[in-house]
Formats: C-alpha cells, sequence, structure tokens
C-alpha cells in the first residue's frame, strides 16, 4: 500500500496545497474584520433580527459578537463546507474513474496487488490530504483568536477541527464510492455532488419548520456543528462517530465494490 | 505446467459481443500469436488474462493459478504492455518505475533502469513529453523491470516506426532465447510471423484456428497485382497449385491472382510472360485468412501443440 500511498500523496499535492492556501487566506481576511463586527456587535445582532430567524438558521448566520458564532457564521457553518467539499468531491470521484479515463487503469491494474489495496492506498491518501487541509484551516483560527484576545480553548479548536474532518472524510468517502463504480469522473463528481446538495437541502429545511425537523436525521449537515464545538470546546461524540461509520462503511463498501468490478477502459 | 491455459473462457457484453468459447494454451518458452481483426475479442482476452474483466464462464490461468481469483498472484508472473500507451503523464519515467518498482521484487528498479540504458531512454522527461517511441520503450521497461516469466502484450508495435517496431520484436526473441514465454496479440500476420512459434485466430469472438506459423504461413492467401505488356488468357496460370485468377482487367494487360503458399512456381510461370510491374503487398489478416473469416460459422479449432 506504501507506494500506491506516496504516490496519491504526490498526485494531491498540488490541489491540496491551494486548497489550504484558499482556506487560509480566506479565514485570515474575514478574522480582520472581526474587531471592527464586535465594536459593533449590537447593531449586527439588531440587522440578523430583522430576518426570519429560521433562514438566518438555515444559513449558518447567528452570534456574530463572539469570536466563535463569528468563525462560524463567516466561515464555517456553510462558506468552508462547500469550499472542501468541493474538494472532496473533485479528488474522490477521481479515484479511480480518473484511471479509467486517462486510460492509466491498464497500467495500475497489472500490478500484482488486490485491488482493494491499490484503492486503499489512494483513500488514505485523501484522507490524510482532509487532515492536512483541516490543519491549515484552524491555523488562522488559533492564530486569530490569540492576537484578538478572543476566548476560545485548545480543546475547542480541536473538537471543531475532529468535526469538520469527519464531515470532510464522509465526503469524500461517498464520492470515492461513486468512483469505485463508475467509469466516468463526471458521473461520480455529479452523483457526489447531488448527494451533498441533497443532504444540505434535507438539513435547511429540517431547520425551517417543526414539521420536517425529521429530514435533519437524514443529513450529515445535523451533525457538522463546528461553532458549537468551538464555542463549548468538547466535541459531540456521537456526530463524530457517526460521521465516521458513515465515511468507514462508504470506504468500505467502494473498496469491496472495487475489488469486484470488471474494469474497461 | 502450461504458461496460459484459457478453458471454455467466455466474457460476453450486451449487444453479444464478447469472446466465447476460447480454449488454448501457451507452453513455456513459446512465443504465441493472438491474430484477429480489431474488435475481435483480442483486448478483452487479454483483459481477462489480467484480472481486469471476471469471466461469465470457463477460466483463465496462468502457471495454474487463476486469473480472475488469484489475480495478484498471477500478475506477479506477468509482464504486461498495453494496447494504449498511457502512462501517468505528470511524472517522470524515473518515477512511474519506482512507483512500479513499489509492488515488484526487489532489484526491479536497477533492472529497469539498466534496461532504459539500453534502449537509449531518457527516464528524467516527464511521460508528457516522451515521443511515441519512448513511451513504447518505457511501457516495455516497466513490463521487463521484474524479469516475469510470462510477457502479455497487447498490439505493441502499433503506431512505432519501422526501427523500433524491430526492437520490439528482437526483444521478444530475446526473452524466447532466455526460457520466457510471450503472448503476443495484433492484427498484423507478417508481425506475428516474424517471432512466433504459434498463433491463434480470432474472429468475432470466437477461435477459427491454433496453428504453427509454418501452417499459417501454407493456408494464408496473398494478392498480387501483375501488369503486363501484352493481353494475357486467364488461364496462363492454370495448372499451379494455390494460385487463382480473382480478377482481369485491360483485356489481360492486368491481373490479380490470389496466391496461397510458396510463390516459387508462380514466378516461375511469371518469368515467361512479358510483365512489366508487379505489386506483391503484405496481406492484411481478412484477406490472409479469407477462408477462416468468410464461413458462416467458425470451426472448432484443432491445437497443435508443438513437442
Amino acid at each position: 500500500m506504501i507506494p500506491m500511498l506516496r504516490k496519491s500523496l504526490w498526485d494531491l499535492r498540488w490541489t491540496t496545497l491551494w486548497y489550504g492556501l484558499v482556506a487560509v487566506l480566506y479565514t485570515s481576511a474575514v478574522l480582520a474584520y472581526f474587531p471592527s463586527v464586535r465594536d459593533n456587535a449590537a447593531s449586527f445582532s439588531r440587522i440578523l433580527q430583522t430576518y426570519p430567524r429560521s433562514l438566518t438558521a438555515a444559513v449558518g448566520f447567528t452570534d456574530v459578537g463572539s469570536f466563535s458564532g463569528f468563525v462560524g457564521s463567516e466561515v464555517f457553518n456553510l462558506i468552508w463546507p462547500v469550499l472542501m467539499a468541493a474538494f472532496a468531491i473533485a479528488t474522490g470521484s477521481a479515484v479511480v474513474a480518473r484511471e479509467v479515463e486517462e486510460g492509466t487503469a491498464d497500467v495500475w491494474l497489472s500490478l500484482p496487488a488486490p485491488r482493494a489495496v491499490l484503492l486503499g492506498g489512494k483513500l488514505l491518501a485523501l484522507g490524510l490530504a482532509i487532515v492536512a487541509l483541516v490543519a491549515a484551516s484552524l491555523v488562522p483560527v488559533a492564530a486569530g483568536a490569540a492576537l484578538l484576545a478572543a476566548h476560545v480553548s485548545v480543546g475547542g479548536v480541536l473538537s471543531m477541527g475532529a468535526l469538520m474532518a469527519s464531515f470532510l472524510l464522509v465526503v469524500a468517502a461517498y464520492s470515492a464510492l461513486f468512483s469505485a463504480y463508475s467509469s466516468d469522473r463526471g458521473r461520480a463528481a455529479g452523483l457526489a455532488g447531488g448527494l451533498s446538495l441533497a443532504f444540505y437541502l434535507a438539513w435547511v429545511v429540517s431547520r425551517l419548520s417543526p414539521g420536517w425537523s425529521w429530514l435533519g436525521k437524514l443529513s450529515i449537515f445535523t451533525a457538522y456543528e463546528p461553532q458549537r464545538a468551538l464555542e463549548t470546546g468538547a466535541v459531540d461524540v456521537v456526530h463524530v462517530v457517526v460521521l465516521l461509520g458513515i465515511a468507514a462503511a462508504a470506504a468500505a463498501v467502494a473498496l469491496a465494490g472495487f475489488q469486484r468490478r470488471d474494469v474497461l477502459a | 505446467m502450461s504458461a496460459i491455459e484459457a478453458r471454455a473462457l467466455t466474457r460476453t457484453y450486451r449487444g453479444g459481443r464478447g469472446v466465447f468459447e476460447l480454449d488454448f494454451r501457451v507452453e513455456e518458452g513459446e512465443i504465441f500469436g493472438f491474430l484477429g481483426p480489431n474488435g475481435a475479442g483480442k483486448t478483452t482476452t487479454i483483459r481477462l488474462l489480467m484480472g481486469m474483466l471476471r469471466p461469465t464462464s470457463g477460466e483463465a490461468r496462468v502457471f495454474g493459478l487463476d486469473t480472475w481469483r488469484q489475480s495478484p498472484a498471477a500478475k506477479a508472473r506477468i509482464g504486461f504492455v498495453p494496447g494504449d500507451l498511457r502512462l501517468y503523464e505528470r511524472m517522470t519515467g524515473e518515477a512511474v518505475l519506482r512507483f512500479l518498482a513499489g509492488y515488484r521484487p526487489r532489484g526491479s528498479l536497477d533492472r529497469g533502469r539498466r534496461l532504459a540504458r539500453q534502449l537509449d531512454l531518457d527516464l528524467s522527461q516527464r511521460v508528457r513529453h516522451l515521443s511515441k517511441g519512448n513511451r513504447q520503450k518505457l511501457i516495455l521497461v516497466q513490463a521487463l523491470m521484474h524479469e516475469p516469466p510470462l510477457l502479455v502484450l497487447d498490439e505493441p508495435t502499433s503506431g512505432l516506426d519501422p526501427l523500433v517496431q524491430a526492437a520490439v520484436l528482437n526483444l521478444l526473441l530475446e526473452r524466447r532465447s532466455r526460457g520466457g514465454t510471450v503472448f503476443l496479440s495484433s492484427h498484423l500476420m507478417q508481425e506475428v510471423e516474424k517471432v512466433a512459434d504459434r498463433a491463434a485466430v480470432l474472429r468475432e469472438g470466437r477461435l477459427v484456428a491454433i496453428e504453427t506459423m509454418d501452417r499459417l504461413r501454407a493456408v494464408r492467401e496473398r494478392r498480387m497485382e501483375i501488369v503486363l505488356d501484352a493481353p494475357t488468357a486467364g488461364d496462363a496460370f492454370a495448372g499451379l497449385d494455390g494460385v487463382r485468377v480473382v480478377a482481369r482487367h485491360d483485356d489481360g494487360r492486368r491481373l490479380e491472382l490470389a496466391v496461397h503458399g510458396d510463390p516459387r512456381g508462380l514466378l516461375q510461370r511469371l518469368a515467361g510472360l512479358p510483365v512489366a510491374d508487379l505489386v506483391y503487398p503484405s496481406a492484411d489478416l481478412e484477406t490472409a485468412f479469407r477462408h477462416y473469416y468468410q464461413d458462416a460459422a467458425p470451426a472448432a479449432p484443432v491445437e497443435e501443440v508443438p513437442a
């Protein structure tokens, strides 16, 4: 598995670097506005109160006067998961389909290793890239909190990171699952993107009306509460376990399916 | 033990395409040609041998190992040259070899580097900057770097210049001289006949012949076009075994002949005729084995295994 892991990390290096850079720069730029928002928190709160509460909750806007509320509202509740889901979908849907599309599957599958090992190396590399992206995203949060004298605990930052990584691992795993069964990268990415959108819409609708709250149980976004993790300094273990469980199950099905499927270039 | 053994190997696709009931053996130390026009099922057969496709029924074995159930062990004994010359475009040749050597026995990378030097291949270049000939060399190097007892090649000289083609075929002969086995898929009879000991002929997914190359040479048909200075009757070639007049043009000044087997009798007859020009091209597969390809139903192949 090691040669495959090494090659996959090499393949992912630029994409990961660029996404990481965007996350760091965007988060840093947003945090630069925090002092002025904090100084005018009452005005911002009044403006937010003029919007329907369900709507602000749906798009992740809450208390922008606190550091954790501001970071959550402006970055991690919506923008960050959308940006990073794009990374997870693009890279996850490429794990098998790209080899088929680019005609390298013949050489790849001529290697004397079980297919699950070959794909497993790629999935492991993707997981490590996600951990690196999450770590990069947390750097400006920790630095910003220190510079702006905000009350954020190390546990809060780490808890948020655990939740963010778990969430992205799920998206990457089901993207890889679609890729493992499809020879078309576009189709795999489309299915993964569609499923992500469905999860998001289910979560939004579940928050608009109590009658639709049951939809939240069908969405991975329900378990994704980074702002709360940052505020409380504790991660909801059940949420992380559920997310990691879904990711592991999707990866296992991808490995099993790829082991058995025909590969036609 | 045979290097390759296919027993009733079948793989069907929608629309009735695929390969059906393939039965053949490739013995250790031989070069086995696998002939068929494009779409006959050669690549499907190779994908079955390489464990990329699961047989619908039947089985294929490489040195006794099932190519689907024991695919990694079987592939450890194979050097594979795919028909499509695509490798990882952004990697250098050295990086490609290092990656692939990670799954091969110790020493494979050094052997790969030595082979690349022998073939005058610059491994420091990215794959996307390599010419088609150099890509083919790199694919050959990766197939040979672990010294596999069996080489499986899918149209290995397709689109290459004659010098590289000759180098590839020489490499195969060298492998055989060292006891290696080669499974060579091609749609070019003239390529296979240069190196192969035996060949199978595939038609619409079914084997129609498995013969020694001498036997295939004897039964193949070639076309000869003759331009004459004077009109010549069609019966000028009467009594010649394996020669028939296919067409007469310009009142017999231009003749098209179908020729089977040894052409020496024909050449003697032509010496007595006012021949102005003569064209005797290599035959394409459909022409060479017209009798196999024109039959409504493929005949059951009779396998001749060398003693």
